[in-house]
């Protein structure tokens, strides 16, 4: 994606909200939206001699977002075999959080490809 | 090909005199796999032999000998899969290993396993090997990453330089594999005689040292009976070269005399340069690079290795491992609990004999049962550890803790010990072989009972979730971090009496991250897992009816309070009751001496309970403060036998394993009263 700056600003805000959302449910949660909030933070640091200093704070953070969602399917899953579907109760801020950051991880993964296909285009001419 | 079996034992190697058989007899045909860490020896070993060895995503897997069987056409071979290594010198434990296995030559050939995506870094070992005159097969395995990241292997230069058979392969896909069945299966049974040996071809200089010195050595029959392998192909001068005389020892006499013939420091300079150019030459000749310089390995290493962001990262993946082990596993041990309560429950009613119905019900059911409910725990705990190990995330965190322990006279290298410890902290010393300084190897084999192995799990998880249910994976994580500073720590305090000194650089190269495959992680589990299944159909069963014995006689269940157990466990209440733990919670603690999972099947039969209401009788004992500083005096005092017994083999003496049993023991006491007392105050 081009506009890092802007994907960075939207993970840690988002991160940071759904942080304060989860300090009266979940510790765990709490911790995890903080360290994507800081990870996302440190993109905007300027690294500027790693060229893709930027897309890993991306892909990191998103990564993370998208581990937590896996994290609490998991928590999901096993729930059903004590209790009924009627009785969990899914935390949505993590899962919302997990779907946007599996868009992001992959829109940013094509836009490092597509570089590359261009790097490759023009090695070859 | 008809796969064979791993011979190997756990943690023991095995010898390898086998007589390799000329042509025509095609039995114990005897091959090794060698090459860098990291390389996926182990892979094709499994592959090649069907076994069963765990293939961990980082360097130090094999740290000894590991030989199994296979047969192809109509032949048998005998393959070993050595440790990892870079070079053929003495300086740690798996080097010796290696090396002395390949000086001796009772083998046929040697498979030299190359990574794809470092062929660099493996042909330092390639030329060792050739300088030799070992008879190789170069395997260049992960040819399909390299394929994904534009990069084409080449093998013919390789082949026309070195005169040696190239076979490009991949352990993960099965690629190439029966190429090198068909390599491996000619090029054993070829006569040696017909096989072209390569002869490598030196500056003048290099080939002049080389004469001389080989002249002078003949004037030194010590020289002639110490180092005859060494001298077979002229590889002493060579090793001299490149090794210097650290392990060698050569004669002070012979060492003067070489010096007034040559510059040795320009020697050794020359013969270096030569060496790289030669490696440069080899590898730029047959590398094709189709990509940039881009991949998600070097994206995410970015951060994971970043000196603030990858410590809390990986403090994150062990609350994310805990968290899943207490929430995934809970269902699942209830259900198991549920089973022997009901199994109790019906043979309480069956058995007649009060006697007998005490000793199964209480003694084995109560007991045994106490200590099964936590398997799913065990396994969950593993299946994830496994994960983080296997996508090769674990060894950045070595490389990230590298400069903590630096500090503490350790290196990164001893972090993968502890990790290991996790599990068992028998493989966890034994993995110390790599560490090449031995004050550091001894003060950490002599701190490694410090990690918290998972013996100790089911202990933790009974008081955790008795004493701090709602914040029982952070508490876990507590203990965990708490072991590895307990474990640096006391290498720090313990290198301080212990002299020798030798400064060795941590150099490790930080494995592609992986998916894991489901097959691999099933392996790791279960080979964590199983120790736990095989301890209680075992000591834990005997050491379960020995307590309820002790508890039971000698006035046959009337008064547990004045039985052999109250007997036991009263003796070391004057130095406990001030920590608010009574003969029961004691005489568990010694009987943990055995093995630590006892310490919670003791519990069930001295307090005379099922697991569900066990909880419920620590809660009239025990204060959250007294229960957390038991979980810390089990997480330090007394390791296990086999722990012990490793300590002395390692070591070679009675002394350190002696020292060991007292040493735990009194940090874990004086831990325990701190703990205790801040716990006072704080809970």
């Amino acid at each position: 994606m081009k506009n890092k700056n802007i994907i960075l600003l939207i993970i840690s805000i988002l991160s940071l909200i759904f942080m304060i959302l989860n300090i009266s449910i979940n510790f765990f949660y709490v911790f995890a939206f903080l360290l994507i909030s800081i990870t996302a933070f440190y993109g905007f640091s300027g690294e500027n001699e790693v060229w893709y200093h930027k897309s890993a704070h991306i892909m990191v953070s998103s990564l993370l977002g998208i581990f937590t969602m896996a994290y609490e399917l998991l928590g999901i899953l096993f729930s059903l075999i004590s209790s009924e579907l009627s009785n969990i109760k899914p935390n949505i801020y993590v899962i919302i959080f997990g779907i946007i950051s599996i868009v992001i991880f992959i829109e940013e993964l094509n836009y490092l490809k597509k570089i590359e296909q261009e790097a490759k285009r023009k090695k070859s001419l | 090909m008809n796969k064979g079996h791993d011979q190997s034992q756990d943690h023991e190697s095995s010898n390898t005199n086998v007589l390799t058989l000329d042509t025509g007899q095609n039995q114990n045909i005897e091959i090794s796999i060698i090459g860098n860490p990291n390389v996926g020896k182990t892979s094709l070993f499994n592959i090649l032999t069907g076994a069963k060895q765990y293939v961990a995503n980082w360097p130090g897997v094999t740290v000894e000998k590991k030989v199994g069987t296979f047969k192809y056409k109509d032949a048998t071979f005998k393959l070993v899969d050595l440790p990892g290594v870079y070079t053929l010198s003495s300086k740690s434990e798996d080097e010796k290993v290696a090396k002395d296995y390949i000086i001796n030559k009772n083998y046929e050939i040697v498979i030299l396993v190359a990574d794809a995506l470092n062929l660099e870094s493996s042909m330092f070992l390639l030329l060792q090997l050739l300088e030799m005159n070992v008879n190789i097969i170069l395997a260049i395995n992960a040819i399909d990453e390299a394929k994904e990241k534009g990069r084409i292997i080449v093998p013919s230069p390789i082949i026309k330089t070195l005169n040696i058979p190239v076979v490009l392969t991949s352990a993960r896909t099965g690629e190439g594999i029966d190429e090198l069945l068909e390599v491996i299966y000619k090029y054993s049974l070829s006569k040696t005689k017909s096989r072209v040996k390569t002869r490598i071809k030196y500056p003048p200089n290099i080939d002049k040292f080389i004469q001389s010195f080989m002249e002078l050595a003949s004037n030194y029959p010590e020289i002639k009976i110490n180092y005859s392998n060494y001298l077979e192909n002229n590889w002493l001068p060579v090793y001299f070269l490149e090794f210097g005389n650290e392990d060698l020892n050569l004669p002070k006499s012979f060492l003067k005399e070489l010096e007034t013939l040559f510059d040795l420091d320009n020697l050794r300079a020359e013969y270096t340069k030569w060496k790289l150019d030669f490696i440069s030459y080899l590898v730029s000749s047959s590398i094709i690079n189709e990509g940039i310089d881009w991949s998600l390995r070097d994206i995410l290493d970015h951060v994971l290795t970043h000196k603030v962001l990858g410590i809390l990262i990986y403090i994150f993946a062990m609350f994310a491992v805990f968290s899943l082990t207490f929430n995934l596993a809970q269902p699942l041990s209830d259900l198991l609990e549920l089973a022997f309560t009901s199994a109790g429950n019906y043979l309480s009613k069956v058995i007649p004999i009060p006697w007998l119905n005490s000793l199964v019900v209480e003694g084995v059911i109560g007991g045994v049962g106490g200590v099964l409910v936590f398997i799913p725990q065990i396994f969950i705990l593993f299946f994830f550890l496994g994960f983080l190990e296997e996508s090769g995330y674990l060894p950045r965190a070595a490389f990230l803790v590298d400069r903590i322990a630096r500090s503490f006279g350790l290196s990164g290298r001893s972090f993968m010990s502890i990790i290991l410890g996790f599990g068992c902290n028998v493989p966890a010393i034994i993995s110390t072989k790599t560490i090449a300084n031995k004050k550091e190897r001894l003060a950490l084999i002599l701190s490694l009972p410090f990690a918290s192995c998972s013996a100790k799990l089911p202990v933790y998880i009974l008081l955790i979730g008795t004493f701090f249910s709602s914040n029982a994976a952070l508490v876990l994580l507590l203990i965990y971090l708490s072991s590895i500073v307990l474990v640096l720590v006391s290498s720090k305090f313990l290198q301080r009496f212990i002299t020798q000194s030798e400064d060795i650089p941590f150099i490790i190269e930080l494995p592609r991250f992986r998916m894991p495959t489901f097959k691999n992680l099933a392996i790791y589990t279960w080979n964590r897992g199983k120790h736990f299944l095989q301890k209680a159909g075992g000591i834990i069963l005997v050491a379960t009816i020995i307590i309820w014995a002790l508890s039971f006689f000698p006035n046959f269940g009337q008064d547990i309070n004045s039985s052999y157990a109250a007997g036991i466990g009263k003796v070391f209440e004057p130095l406990t009751k001030h920590l608010g733990w009574d003969w029961r919670i004691n005489t568990g603690l010694v009987f943990g001496i055995a093995a630590k999972e006892v310490v919670v099947s003791s519990y069930s039969t001295l307090f005379n309970v099922g697991e569900g209401s066990l909880s419920f009788a620590l809660q009239n004992v025990l204060t959250p403060a007294s229960a957390l500083a038991l979980i810390f005096f089990v997480l330090a005092y007394v390791p296990c036998f086999a722990t012990l017994a490793t300590i002395k083999s390692e070591t070679n003496s009675w002394k350190w394993p002696i020292f060991t049993l007292f040493y735990t023991t009194v940090i874990a006491y004086l831990i325990a009263n701190v703990v205790f007392f801040i716990g006072g105050i704080f809970i």
